[in-house]
C-alpha cells in the first residue's frame, strides 16, 4: 500500500449539542479501500460528512496529503479531490441525468475534461447513456444510485467516499453497484465505503473500522471480523 | 374585438412587470428560503434611482435604467452581506429575516420620504406615441414594457437553463448539500441571487413608474401580487412563476373590466384562495425547500 493520503486525528463533531464523533483517528494509505461499519445511528455517516466539510470539527484535524481541509467548507474540499456520495444519492430532481452529471464537472479542472468523463461513467452505468435527457426524478432507485455515484466520478476526485452503495436496492443492481466499485479499486482510487452489510466489504475492504456511538472500537480486516462471533454479535446482529 | 385588444394589452402589460418581480422573489426563496418582504422596497428604490440619475445627472435614458439597475443589484447584494448572511445558519433564519426585511422596507420607505417627500412624481421616461388596432390605440410605452419584459425573462431563462451560474442557481436551490459536494461555492451563489433580483425589481419598478406616479410605498402591491404569484406557481419555481404571472395579469385586467377596479383584486385574490386549497403547493411547485 502507499504512502497516508487521508489522516483523521482525534476528530469530534455533532449537530446542535449533541456530539456524534467522540475522537476519531483514521489513516488511510494512498489506493486503499477502506469500510466503516457498525450499527445504525453511531456515526458512519457523519464521519463521511465531516471529511467532505459538510459537518464542522470541534476538535481534531483532518489532512488531505499532508495539507489541513478541515478548515476548508466543503466546495473547497471538493476542489481538493475528495468526492463523497452521500446516503439518498442527493440528485437534482429537476435536472436532467446529463445535467447531473455535468454537475459533477463543475470545477474548473473536471470542467476541462468533462467528455472524456461523461464516457467513462456511461461506460461503467450504460443505463444512464439511455436516460441523458430525463429528469432525475423520474429514475428509479437504482438508477438514481448510479447517477449520484456516476456524478459524484465527474468530479475526477482521487478519494472517493460512498455512503451505503447497496441500501434498498435489488441484489442484481447491488452487484452492479459492487462491480463499478471493484473496478475503481482496480484504478488504484483510494475509496471509503459505508456499509451495513459487513459482508459485502469483506473481500473488497483492506481494513474496516467498527464505529459504536462516534468511536473506532475496532479495526482490522473483513475475515477477521466475520470470524469473530463476539464482534459481530455485539455491534452488527449477526 | 376592440374590448378583447384593450384587455389584453393592458393585462400583458401587468404580466410582464409582475412577471419580473415574481422571478426575483421566486429566485431568492428558491435558492435561499426567504421570504424577501423588502423586494417591495427595491421596486421603489430602483425608480427612485432612476428619477434622481435622470433629474439631477441629466443623464439620458439608455444610461440611466442600466445604472440604476445595477446599483438596485447592489443594494441586494449589501442586503445579503450585511442581513442575510449574518442570520442565515441560524434554525430560526426562516421567521427572522421575514421580520428583518419588513424592518428593511420601512427603513427604505421613510428614507425615500425624507429625501424626496410624498410629491408623485413622474418617471420622466415616456416614450411617446402609439399605434391603432382595430380602432384602439396602443401606445409603445406600454409595448415596450411588455417587449423589455418578455427578453429579461428571456435572459433569466438562458441565465437559469444554459448557463454555468445558472446549473450552480439552479443545484443550489435544489438541494444546497449536493451543490456544495459538487464544488458550487453556495455563498456566491445566494449573493448573485440576491444581487439579480435587486436588479429584476429595479426593471419592474422602473416599469410601473412609466405607467404610475413614484411614491415610498409605490412597491408594496407589486410586492403582495408577486408573492400571490409565486405561491400559486409553487414556491422557488421561476418558470412557473412566468406563466402565473402571465395568466394572473391577463386575469386581473379581464375582472377589471368585468367587475370594476375595486372588485377585481378581492376577486381575484377569492380566485387564488380557490386555487391554494386545490393546488396547496401550487402548479408548479416542489413539498419542500431544504435550507440546512
Amino acid at each position: 500500500m502507499g504512502e497516508s493520503f487521508l489522516t483523521l486525528k482525534n476528530i469530534c463533531c455533532g449537530y446542535n449539542s449533541v456530539d456524534v464523533i467522540k475522537g476519531v483517528s483514521i489513516d488511510i494509505p494512498r489506493g486503499a479501500v477502506v469500510g466503516l461499519v457498525g450499527p445504525n445511528g453511531h456515526g458512519k455517516t457523519t464521519l463521511l460528512r465531516a471529511i467532505s466539510g459538510l459537518v464542522r470539527l470541534r476538535s481534531g484535524s483532518i489532512k488531505l496529503r499532508g495539507e489541513t481541509i478541515s478548515e476548508l467548507s466543503a466546495d473547497r474540499v471538493v476542489a481538493r479531490g475528495v468526492a463523497h456520495m452521500p446516503q439518498g444519492d442527493l440528485v437534482f430532481p429537476q435536472m436532467s441525468v446529463r445535467e447531473n452529471l455535468l454537475m459533477g464537472a463543475y470545477l474548473p479542472a473536471a470542467r476541462a475534461d468533462s467528455a472524456k468523463q461523461l464516457e467513462y461513467v456511461h461506460n461503467l452505468f450504460p443505463k444512464l447513456s439511455e436516460r441523458t435527457e430525463q429528469l432525475a426524478s423520474g429514475l428509479s432507485g437504482g438508477e438514481r444510485r448510479m447517477l449520484g455515484i456516476g456524478r459524484g466520478l465527474m468530479t475526477k476526485s482521487e478519494l472517493i467516499m460512498i455512503d451505503e452503495p447497496s441500501l434498498g436496492l435489488a441484489p442484481l443492481m447491488i452487484e452492479h453497484i459492487y462491480d463499478v466499485i471493484r473496478a475503481l479499486k482496480a484504478e488504484g482510487r483510494t475509496l471509503i465505503v459505508v456499509e451495513e452489510n459487513v459482508s459485502r466489504l469483506t473481500d473488497l475492504a483492506d481494513e474496516l473500522h467498527l464505529l459504536d456511538d462516534g468511536h473506532v472500537v475496532w479495526s482490522g480486516g473483513g475475515a477477521d471480523l466475520m470470524s469473530d462471533d463476539v464482534l459481530m454479535k455485539t455491534y452488527l446482529g449477526g | 374585438m376592440e374590448t378583447v385588444i384593450l384587455v389584453l394589452v393592458s393585462g400583458l402589460t401587468l404580466s410582464g412587470m409582475y412577471a419580473l418581480s415574481a422571478i426575483g422573489l421566486s429566485l431568492t426563496w428558491g435558492a435561499l428560503g426567504m421570504l424577501n418582504m423588502a423586494h417591495g422596497a427595491f421596486l421603489a428604490v430602483g425608480s427612485y434611482v432612476c428619477f434622481t440619475i435622470i433629474t439631477q445627472l441629466g443623464a439620458p435614458m439608455w444610461l440611466a435604467i442600466p445604472m440604476a439597475v445595477i446599483i438596485s443589484g447592489l443594494v441586494g447584494l449589501l442586503v445579503y452581506l450585511l442581513i442575510v448572511r449574518q442570520m442565515f445558519r441560524h434554525p430560526a433564519f426562516e421567521t427572522n429575516i421575514i421580520i428583518a426585511t419588513i424592518g428593511l422596507a420601512i427603513l427604505s420607505e421613510n428614507t425615500i420620504l425624507n429625501f424626496f417627500g410624498a410629491y408623485p412624481f413622474r418617471q420622466p421616461l415616456v416614450i411617446e406615441g402609439g399605434f391603432r388596432l382595430s380602432g384602439i390605440f396602443i401606445p409603445y410605452q406600454n409595448i415596450a414594457i411588455l417587449a423589455s419584459s418578455v427578453v429579461l425573462v428571456g435572459l433569466v431563462g438562458i441565465l437559469l437553463g444554459k448557463t454555468r451560474t445558472g446549473r450552480a442557481i439552479r443545484a443550489t436551490s435544489m438541494n444546497k448539500d449536493a451543490a456544495l459536494l459538487m464544488g458550487v461555492p453556495v455563498g456566491q451563489v445566494y449573493a448573485q441571487v440576491m444581487a439579480v433580483s435587486g436588479c429584476l425589481a429595479a426593471v419592474s419598478g422602473i416599469m410601473l413608474s412609466t405607467i404610475t406616479t413614484l411614491s415610498p410605498t409605490m412597491g408594496d402591491a407589486p410586492m403582495v401580487k408577486a408573492f400571490i404569484i409565486v405561491a400559486v406557481a409553487g414556491l422557488g419555481n421561476v418558470y412557473g412563476a412566468f406563466f402565473i404571472a402571465i395568466g394572473f395579469g391577463l386575469l386581473e385586467a379581464i375582472f377589471q373590466f368585468t367587475f370594476g377596479v375595486r372588485l377585481a383584486f378581492p376577486l381575484l385574490l377569492l380566485l387564488v384562495i380557490a386555487s391554494l386549497i386545490w393546488r396547496p403547493n401550487g402548479f408548479f411547485g416542489s413539498a419542500t425547500i431544504l435550507r440546512n
